[in-house]
C-alpha cells in the first residue's frame, strides 16, 4: 500500500464491463513526507475519496479484493482509506 | 520478505473494513544503517512500534494471509520484529 493525493478523476465513454459503474480517481503517489514519488494512477474508490485528499491506497489483485472479494472486476488499484495523521515527517 | 524500518504510524478516519482495528505504519527498505528507494505502508500483525526493525511481506498472498483473509485488500504487511541481523554482505 501507498500514500497518494487525489488529484483529479476521469470520465470514461466507453469501459469493459469490469469495470463498469466505478468512480475512477487520478491519485499522485506520495512518500511518507507527501513529496511526489511516482506517476499519477488511476485508480477505483471504495471510500468516497474526492479531489485533493489524502488517501492510501492497495495495488495489484488485492484492489478488487476490495470489493466484496470479487475476482471478475478488471480493478488492479483502489482507494482504501482517507488519511487524517502522518506522524513520521522526522524519521 | 524484507527488512524495512517503521517510520512511524498513518492514521485514517475513513478506511475499508479489513484495516479495522489494525495499525497502518510508513515503512522503508533498511540495510546496513540505511533507508533505500521510496516510503510505502504496511499493515501492523504483530504490535510493532515506530523506530522498529521489522520484516515485510511487500506483496502476493501471503501478506493478505498474514492479516487473516486470504482475499484481504491488503498488499504489504508487517510479519516480524527484528532481533538481530548477521549479514556478510
Amino acid at each position: 500500500m501507498h500514500i497518494g493525493r487525489v488529484v483529479g478523476n476521469i470520465v470514461t465513454a466507453k469501459m469493459a464491463d469490469g469495470l463498469d459503474g466505478f468512480k475512477l480517481l487520478i491519485v499522485e503517489p506520495l512518500d511518507h513526507r507527501q513529496k511526489p514519488c511516482g506517476t499519477p494512477l488511476v485508480m477505483v474508490d471504495k471510500v468516497q475519496a474526492g479531489e485533493g485528499d489524502l488517501v492510501y491506497f492497495t495495488t495489484g489483485s488485492e484492489g478488487a479484493f476490495a470489493f466484496d472479494r470479487r475476482i471478475d472486476l478488471l480493478i488492479d488499484s483502489c482507494v482504501t482509506g482517507i488519511i487524517s495523521a502522518i506522524d513520521a515527517d522526522n524519521a | 520478505m524484507i527488512i524495512c524500518k517503521i517510520l512511524g504510524p498513518v492514521t485514517a478516519a475513513v478506511k475499508h473494513d479489513d484495516y479495522q482495528g489494525r495499525a497502518v505504519f510508513a515503512v522503508q527498505e533498511y540495510n546496513g544503517g540505511i533507508l533505500h528507494g521510496h516510503s510505502f505502508l504496511a499493515l501492523d500483525c504483530i504490535g510493532a512500534g515506530a523506530g522498529d526493525i521489522v520484516m515485510v511481506n511487500k506483496e502476493g498472498g501471503s501478506s493478505r494471509i498474514a492479516c487473516g483473509h486470504s482475499e484481504a485488500c491488503v498488499h504489504s504487511t508487517i510479519t516480524a520484529l527484528v532481533d538481530t541481523i548477521r549479514s556478510k554482505e
